[in-house]
């Protein structure tokens, strides 16, 4: 017998018994939520998310509110024309001819001088703006004598002729000058243009009355008008004129695609520029400048859609926490006194239930609107409410109605952990009632109030969404991403990316948190497993 | 068993009057009234305008006006569309609303519910999985973004349906049904799946099939029935909400239904539309509760109503 076995050597001996560290209900939870792909999917997408809401708007170059006059309702993607080598044009919906590259950064817009709107045509030119170094801000009055057609500054008391489209050598032709005009010595002298064979103009030079030149460079044009002089910035906008006119016929726009005449069924629009005639997109390219494109505003999309993204989850998870808080106590109390208490309570939430949401958001709107709750702390001024914002309103709104649902549901799992043994020991035992609540039901119920409020996450964004979209929502120039989908549904069959963005970032927020709840759902009660 | 029926009756009617009750004193305690515009109006006439509807008698004598009206199911005039009482103004809004709604509903439940059930069967499989994700993408798609989806590529791209209105014919109820069904068909298949695949695993279906019972049998007549109530507590109020009118959809598509009018109602203090159309809804979501509770007893026997 003694043969049969064989000692190990010694370090082959084990001296404890190998086993598996025992592991907490939440790190099995844990354990489960990692096996569970597409829930670490979701979470890695809510991570995303709130990263990008909290942190997106320090990295944005411009602000929710940056205005972009000039790039009006420009889409992502833009199709450009190119004119000559280094010239290429996009023309906007909204028919404005902005200077582009190659690779789609936008430049300057061009003005309209002048339309024709029998042929459809449209006639632009490159505005140009010339600095002059005045300080002085007396007005001067026009003489009375002044022809019809001279333009006079009463700032800098000179009058120029309004040459328009005119034609020839002919320069800025200087009608008038106030005796006591600081421009005294103004020129347009023709020896002040050095002319290149493309009629570049190098060195405009304006000469202010302390004799200083002010050397201004512009890269081409061979005539001027002074259109107009703004007193506060000093700022001369000139366009050319006559022939660095770029024409722009859009009437094919107007034509359905098969009603163009043969061999023109693509072509929008044609665009002439020195006898060089383009109807044919060069590129579509990525829109440089704003990401996603403007809004109807000129502001940037991308930069509005992570600032939403702001008071969407803002205002979705505030309102999830004021939901958990309300209808956790609500719920315990109803589910552990029960009896005609719990009948009443219900009765409650029966009612607050059938009474439509936007009854109360109107109502707290407006109860709310004059409510500001602020604070200082270290000497800094916070401001912790505030009604008038919409914001404030729409939270406590949501707050007020979502925790019904989380009652009815605690209330469900109370009745049902309160009949268990362990409940009866803590009693027999003179465990206080509130600490019988605190201590052992509601731990217990926690695992279905944590699904609950995943879910109710992407429900608040929803409903925010839906309540911004009926025009309840969060006040201008502040927007959710439920503002924005309405502000762009008013033209959103011509620029459908206005919706189309912010809607894909609704759905993804939603879809993130509803991976999320479900993994965490399966993985808190093994039991409902789908599969 | 009449005795609960009494009994849910009257419960039901306390339910609509404390309803009716508390949406009248939201609707006073909300600044500005009906006549309320942007041009101040003159005195005299507000006071007249007061007079003539009876809003200048203390607050709760109008609520016993009001009250002894909603007892004979006049609802009142609507403050803003002239010679228009609230019961006409559901007259015309209801049969649009409703026609949508029936729609919806029925693409709901026969679609809803059949694709739950085959991916159930077909657990783990690609139609499962495919179907899954397409229900978790009708989950988290606002139904606007749906609505305007749907208008512009197959009324504006590709010109098969109308652009909005109903009165092109039966193709122009097809978007709205679609954006009125897509979120809760998307939700019923879910829960019919996950509440069949619960059900399957019981005992009972174990012994079904132990007993020789036809896999049939199995599925449709003992696994459906149980694994249809969780599915049930969620149509009655769906039904409920979907027939009485969507705003959202309404507004996007432009049809002539309720939605749009009690949306409108609140913003403009117009009271009477505003209560009437919320006891509306509070009668249809009542009745459908108690419907569902019905189905209940009929579908599992063991739940008594009267318990």
């Amino acid at each position: 017998m003694k043969d049969k076995f064989k000692l190990l050597p010694k370090e082959e001996k084990r001296d404890i018994e190998e086993t598996r560290k025992s592991l907490t209900y939440w790190e099995d939870v844990w354990r489960r939520l990692k096996n569970h792909k597409s829930s670490m999917f979701g979470l890695v997408g809510v991570i995303l998310i709130v990263f990008v809401a909290i942190f997106g708007p320090f990295f944005s170059p411009y602000g929710y509110e940056d205005t972009f006059t000039d790039y009006i309702n420009v889409p992502p993607r833009i199709d450009i024309y190119k004119i000559t080598e280094e010239k290429y044009f996009y023309v906007s919906e909204n028919r404005y001819l902005i200077e582009s590259t190659e690779n789609g950064t936008l430049g300057t817009r061009y003005n309209e001088v002048a339309r024709d709107l029998i042929n459809r045509v449209l006639y632009f030119s490159k505005p140009y703006k010339i600095k002059t170094e005045i300080t002085s801000s007396t007005t001067y009055p026009a003489p009375t004598d002044l022809a019809e057609n001279v333009f006079y500054s009463e700032t800098w008391g000179i009058g120029l002729i309004d040459a328009e489209f005119a034609t020839g050598d002919e320069f800025i032709d200087i009608a008038y000058i106030h005796p006591d005009s600081p421009l005294t010595s103004l020129s347009f002298e023709e020896a002040d243009f050095e002319l290149n064979d493309d009629y570049l103009l190098d060195n405009v030079t304006f000469i202010n009355p302390s004799g200083d030149a002010d050397a201004i460079s512009s890269d081409e044009g061979a005539e001027f008008l002074i259109e107009q002089f703004d007193t506060n910035t000093k700022i001369i906008d000139i366009r050319v004129s006559s022939s660095d006119i770029v024409s722009v016929d859009y009437s094919l726009k107007l034509v359905e695609p098969s009603e163009r005449p043969e061999g023109m069924e693509d072509v929008i629009y044609q665009i002439e520029y020195k006898g060089n005639e383009v109807s044919e997109v060069y590129d579509t390219v990525r829109n440089q400048n704003n990401f996603l494109g403007t809004d109807h505003l000129g502001r940037d999309v991308l930069t509005r859609i992570i600032f939403g993204a702001r008071i969407s989850l803002t205002v979705a998870l505030v309102a999830t926490l004021v939901n958990f808080f309300i209808g956790v106590v609500y719920g315990t109390v109803a589910g552990y006194v029960g009896g005609s208490v719990d009948n009443y309570m219900m009765r409650i939430v029966d009612i607050i239930n059938s009474i439509p949401l936007v009854l109360y958001v109107i109502l707290l709107s407006v109860v709310l609107n004059e409510v500001v709750i602020d604070f200082n702390l270290f000497g800094r001024h916070f401001t912790l409410f505030r009604g008038s914002g919409g914001l404030g309103t729409i939270i406590v709104a949501l707050g007020f109605v979502y925790w019904v649902n989380m009652a009815r549901l605690v209330r469900g799992q109370i009745i049902g952990l309160k009949r268990q043994e362990y409940v009866l020991a803590a009693r027999t035992i003179g465990v206080s009632n509130i600490k019988i609540m605190t201590r052992h039901l509601v731990p217990n119920a926690m695992g279905p109030i944590i699904v609950s409020m995943t879910m109710m996450i992407p429900a608040a964004v929803f409903t925010e969404a839906f309540l911004s979209f009926i025009g309840l929502g969060v006040s201008a120039p502040q927007a959710s991403w439920g503002t924005l989908a309405n502000e762009a549904l008013q033209a959103f069959r011509r620029y459908p990316y206005q919706l189309f963005y912010p809607s894909l970032a609704i759905s993804i927020t939603m879809l993130a948190f509803n991976f999320l709840g479900d993994g965490l759902r399966d993985a808190l009660d093994p039991r409902l497993r789908q599969g | 068993m009449k005795r609960y029926y009494i009994k849910r009756v009257l419960s039901a009617l306390a339910t609509i009057i404390i309803i009716a009750s508390v949406t009248f004193f939201i609707m006073k305690f909300i600044p500005g009234g009906p006549f309320t515009r942007e041009k101040k109006i003159p005195q005299s006439i507000l006071d007249s305008l007061n007079a003539k509807y009876g809003l200048d008698e203390p607050l709760l004598i109008q609520y016993k006006n009001y009250m002894l009206r909603l007892l004979q199911f006049d609802l009142g005039v609507s403050f803003k569309q002239q010679d228009t009482t609230v019961n006409e103004m559901i007259a015309q809004g209801f049969p649009t609303s409703a026609k949508v709604g029936i729609l919806a509903s029925s693409l709901i439940v026969l679609v809803g519910i059949p694709i739950g059930i085959i991916s159930a069967l077909k657990k783990s499989s690609a139609i499962d999985y495919s179907v899954m994700f397409l229900a978790t993408l009708g989950v988290t798609v606002p139904n606007f973004v749906i609505a305007t989806l749907i208008i512009y590529f197959f009324a504006g791209q590709w010109n098969i349906l109308p652009t909005s209105g109903i009165s092109e014919g039966p193709l122009s109820y097809v978007g709205p049904m679609i954006a009125l069904a897509g979120y809760s068909l998307s939700f019923v298949a879910r829960l019919t799946r996950s509440s069949m695949l619960e059900v399957l695993r019981q005992d009972y279906v174990r012994t079904a099939r132990a007993n020789g019972l036809s896999e049939f049998k199995v599925i449709y007549k003992h696994a459906l029935k149980n694994a249809m109530i969780p599915v049930l507590t969620y149509l009655g109020p769906m039904i409920a909400a979907i027939l009485t009118g969507s705003f959202v959809v309404e507004k996007i598509f432009v049809l002539p239904g309720m939605g749009r009018f009690f949306v409108e109602s609140v913003t403009n203090r117009n009271f009477t539309v505003t209560i009437g159309f919320t006891v509306f809804y509070a009668v249809f979501y009542i009745i459908m509760i108690l419907l569902v509770d019905i189905a209940y007893s009929i579908i599992d026997p063991r739940i008594r109503l009267d318990s």
